[in-house]
């Protein structure tokens, strides 16, 4: 699906990794693990095609198509209901209208879709964003600790996405420091190592 | 699917914009203030505030536009809505064209509508009035989105609001040239259809190449 080719990243003079290839494949789990610092969300960034790769470079298998993203900051707009948020995205990603409703019942904010983000907690705030797991249709979710404040029944759930995502085909690049349940097999890229 | 896009950030900033609209008051108290309190400081000499009114009723909207600009993209950006922009697969000037044109009809109608009525305060009679009007709606979304692109570029930057201010005020000055100069002529009895069709030649340019340019420095903030 997607192949890197010896990826370099530096930030201020200071090498994060270099000569990083791998390729992801349809139906693969990729975790990307690191301390802090290592150059995991930078690593994400450029995949997501956020920031440029300063080394090496990226290519598509196939026509280059818009990935999922859920970085460490939501994109959830503090001014709009949790329900608003929602259809949002998906307006801009180009998901199904009107499948918000039944994502936030299934990840357990049925009861705050009329609720301003603004008011939510940051682990359910993070859950409005990650709600679009349910309907999304695009191949490759790059997501950056998506796990970070959500509680045990919500890691299920995102468990339960994330091998959905991956029996259809799909492929799912993350950034966490979290165990993963067994039954999510992946891939490991260790940066800093 | 862009349409679609495009009509979800449009209504996503009118929603926001009406959610927050005690802030939306300030541009307009501050513009209502300015022209109150000139005449009152300025004496009551007709002739005076007739000469210096065109000119004084398009520098107080401008500054009050300008007051409007410098947290347009910073929710975006704390929030991560630009991220979500740049990865939607929808073009980000396409995006920005949506925001700009949401943005410009937020800021600028209500000040293009309450200038008439405060340059009847300032003595501004008839004809002069409508060439206001016309002017402001030609002449204000220029300097919204003139702001807008400050504020993209200036996006995350300490104390970006003076660097914005050094940035944009140059570009300001050929809309004010001609804004104010329509009215003048107007006041004038002369006829002021020149400045107004270089206005709305701004306008076209304006809408043409300012959502490119913010998109440009829209994807220069997430690298």
């Amino acid at each position: 699906m997607l192949e890197a080719r010896g990826l370099g990243c530096r930030r201020d003079g200071r090498s994060l990794f270099e000569n990083l290839s791998f390729k992801v494949e349809a139906g693969q789990l990729w975790l990307v693990r690191g301390a802090n610092g290592s150059g995991k969300t930078s690593l994400l960034r450029i995949l997501a095609g956020l920031s440029p790769a300063e080394q090496g470079e990226l290519v598509w298998q196939g026509e280059r198509e818009p990935v999922l993203w859920v970085g460490h900051r939501v994109a959830v707009s503090a001014g709009l209901t949790a329900h608003e948020n929602l259809e949002f995205m998906a307006a801009l990603e180009g998901d199904e209208a009107g499948a918000s409703a039944a994502a936030l019942e299934a990840v357990g904010l049925g009861a705050f879709s009329e609720t301003r983000a603004g008011r939510l907690s940051e682990g359910q705030a993070r859950r409005v964003a990650l709600a679009r797991l349910a309907f999304s249709t695009r191949r490759l979710w790059l997501l950056d600790e998506p796990l970070t404040s959500l509680d045990e029944t919500s890691v299920n759930w995102f468990e339960t996405q994330v091998h959905r995502q991956l029996d259809r085909g799909g492929a799912v690049v993350m950034a966490t420091h979290r165990e993963i349940s067994d039954s999510l097999q992946g891939w490991t890229l260790q940066l800093g190592a | 699917m862009m349409g679609r896009a495009f009509a979800a950030v449009f209504r996503r900033e009118l929603r926001l914009a009406w959610r927050r609209r005690g802030q939306l008051l300030q541009p307009l108290v501050f513009y209502a203030l300015v022209m109150l309190l000139f005449p009152l400081g300025a004496g009551a000499d007709l002739a005076l505030l007739g000469q210096v009114a065109p000119s004084l009723l398009w520098v107080a909207a401008l500054l009050a536009v300008l007051l409007a600009q410098g947290t347009l993209f910073s929710a975006d950006l704390e929030e991560g809505g630009i991220e979500l922009w740049v990865t939607s697969g929808v073009s980000l000037g396409w995006l920005a064209l949506a925001k700009l044109i949401a943005h410009a009809m937020i800021v600028s109608l209500p000040l293009i509508l309450v200038g008439p009525v405060l340059a009847g305060w300032l003595g501004l009679r008839g004809e002069a009035l409508w060439v206001l009007a016309v002017s402001m709606a030609l002449g204000m979304p220029v300097l919204c989105w003139i702001g807008a692109l400050g504020a993209a570029l200036t996006l995350g930057l300490p104390r970006g609001g003076i660097l914005l201010a050094l940035i944009v005020l140059p570009l300001y000055i050929p809309v004010l040239m001609f804004g104010a100069g329509a009215v003048h002529a107007a006041v004038d009895g002369r006829p002021a259809d020149g400045a107004l069709l270089l206005l709305a030649g701004l306008l076209f340019l304006g809408v043409s190449l300012a959502p490119i340019a913010t998109a440009a420095a829209l994807r220069v903030s997430q690298e």
